[in-house]
């Protein structure tokens, strides 16, 4: 499988100069597998510009599937402003989960009501661009054309939640954990050592620094001493830092990465416009 | 007055190297005199012109006020992000068209709800004071004369007419023309062209002898015949509007997110050339400029 970064950046888009070289698109990764289907793992802003790139290579046979982590913005907002919606003949299967009280289908079409989005509305219009599939995953597997594709809950603190994606392909595997807070520490989380598990490539939240990481306690992010410790627990061999907090700078990253020189695994920042064949 | 754009993009922001030049933070304008603050829209820009004012606040109680044109994720998707609504030393004043169905303070708040944000509205610990404008109502915050007046846009929305200090900007954005489709809802029942007539008007009462006028560029031509239903305008357009109104300087804004900056310069640059004769000025709203905004007279700051 091949892993392209769209979007590494958290909570909001940063367009300006000093985050031009890691990027500044809200979280969205691209999976292409060996029989030409894609997985795109969130759908922040990088959404769109992936979407337009599929877009621009003419028409697939394959479905496109999309797995969602969560419904916070940064991970879906990209939906509405991606012109792969409203392209008829596109089949687009939407994968993830629900709230208390809300489907993951409700949520999404919150996104779109008239007084804040003025888009038409393709997830239950048919008539409007292509076609949707819409289907809540829970701690279950599916099968996305030769791959195998498992989801569990993941804690964000002590109380949200949200889905972690672990993608199995031909003997290759890439584990996705994305805005998790371990409450405990990565070693007490049993899910996220099963999705992590043997991975050639984990790519996980590191928005905080561990001086920071204190002070926002509950908030739902990690940091990259959390993620290098799962890749340890769990015996991935590559990390790939995500997620980057709206503050961190393209010099910041350079010095985070260059005092995790001495970690046991291989680890970097993911960049916008990386790509990995695993 | 000052005036500094902090974003300019319309839609969605954008974080691609196409945009670099003339930025890519959606709708945010700041406005201040003497000391005063008046922020227009809160797009992504809002996020670092947040950042700026936590840094320069004082030690008392310090107070912005903040104009919202319309709800489009474009133009408030920033507020969760504006430092200074996290922070006790601020009282922000907040400011849109009354809707029918639900208020300003109930749309923002639903923007930080469960399952969209972790950090709901009311757990913010700034001071948020909401009020709703009539139409056409007089608003006066410090030196600033604010009057509002409703636009052609999808949902309900508004521009805003601010002078101070002697000098006038118009924030005419996001709008439609008015030859097509009234977009504009919950209007009184009259008829279509009536009322596409009025917003018109109201586009010329905004911008009539302004110094400065903000223009939603959205649309080259092309692009407007495709997607009149979607609510934006064309340079010609604010051409046409600022000609009759007699304003004096007319700035692109709500720039289309695939407009790369080479498109942009170009357009402005041919536009330019054809409005030689005119007695206004044709600009680029570029992030992070500056203007000096004087009766009559309109200066770039270095
Ligand atoms: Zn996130
Ligand atoms: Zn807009
Ligand atoms: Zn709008």
């Amino acid at each position: 499988m091949r892993v392209t970064f769209w979007g590494v950046r958290g909570s909001i888009t940063t367009p300006e100069p000093e985050y031009a070289r890691y990027g500044g698109n809200t979280p969205c990764v691209a999976v292409l597998l060996a029989d030409g289907s894609d997985i795109i793992l969130d759908a922040g802003m990088g959404f769109r510009w992936m979407t337009m790139d599929l877009l621009s290579q003419g028409p697939k046979s394959t479905p496109v599937s999309l797995l969602l982590t969560h419904c916070h913005w940064d991970h879906i907002q990209g939906i509405p402003f991606s012109p792969l919606m409203y392209v008829p003949g596109y089949r687009v299967c939407i994968y993830g989960r629900g709230s208390p009280g809300h489907s993951l289908q409700e949520n999404l079409l919150r996104q779109m009501e008239p007084a804040y989005c003025p888009v038409p509305n393709f997830v239950i219009r048919e008539d409007v661009g292509a076609h949707v599939e819409i289907s809540e995953l829970g701690d279950g597997a599916v099968r996305i054309g030769p791959a195998r594709v498992m989801a569990r809950t993941l804690p964000r603190g002590r109380r949200d939640q949200c889905t972690g994606y672990r993608i199995e392909e031909g003997g290759r595997v890439l584990a996705y954990l994305t805005d998790v807070e371990y409450p405990e520490g990565p070693a007490a989380c049993p899910e996220a050592l099963e999705l992590a598990r043997d991975a050639d490539l984990l790519i996980h939240d590191a928005q905080y620094l561990p001086a920071e990481a204190e002070a926002r306690t509950g908030w739902g992010h990690s940091s990259a001493q959390d993620a290098i410790a799962l890749a340890g627990l769990s015996g991935a061999r590559r990390v790939a830092l995500y997620h980057h907090d709206p503050a961190r700078t393209d010099h910041d990253l350079d010095v985070l990465v260059a005092g995790l020189e001495s970690a046991q695994v291989q680890v970097f920042a993911a960049r916008e416009g990386l790509q990995i064949e695993l | 007055m000052k005036l500094r754009f902090w974003g300019v993009r319309g839609s969605c922001p954008v974080a691609r190297p196409h945009v670099r030049l003339f930025g890519g933070n959606t709708a945010c304008v700041q406005i201040t005199s003497g000391g005063h603050q008046l922020i227009i829209d809160a797009g992504t820009g809002i996020r670092r012109l947040g950042e700026e004012l936590v840094q320069s606040a004082n030690g008392g109680q310090n107070h912005l006020s903040l104009l919202i044109s319309h709800h489009h994720w474009d133009h408030i998707q920033g507020f969760p992000h504006f430092t200074p609504a996290n922070d006790e030393r601020f009282t922000i004043h907040l400011y849109s068209l009354r809707r029918p169905d639900t208020g300003l303070r109930e749309l923002l708040s639903g923007q930080q709800e469960l399952p969209f944000s972790s950090i709901p509205l009311d757990s913010l610990r700034s001071r948020l004071e909401f009020s709703e404008l009539e139409d056409n109502e007089l608003l006066e915050v410090g030196p600033f004369k604010v009057r509002n007046y409703r636009l052609n846009h999808p949902g309900i929305t508004c521009g805003y007419r601010v002078e101070a200090d002697g000098g006038v900007v118009a924030y005419i954005c996001d709008v439609a023309p008015s030859r097509d489709l009234l977009l504009a809802e919950g209007l009184p029942d009259r008829r279509e062209s009536f009322w596409l007539r009025e917003l018109y008007e109201n586009q010329l009462k905004l911008a009539s002898q302004a110094d400065l006028v903000i223009y939603d560029t959205f649309f080259t031509p092309e692009w407007y015949y495709q997607r009149k239903h979607w609510g934006h305008s064309t340079v010609e357009d604010g051409v046409e509007v600022c000609r009759y109104a007699s304003a004096r300087h007319l700035f692109m804004f709500h720039h289309n997110p695939e407009r790369t900056d080479q498109e942009l310069a170009c357009l402005v640059l041919r536009h330019q050339r054809e409005l030689q004769s005119e007695d206004f000025r044709l600009h680029v709203a570029r992030e992070g400029d500056v203007y000096q905004v004087e009766s009559g007279e309109v200066r770039l700051c270095e």
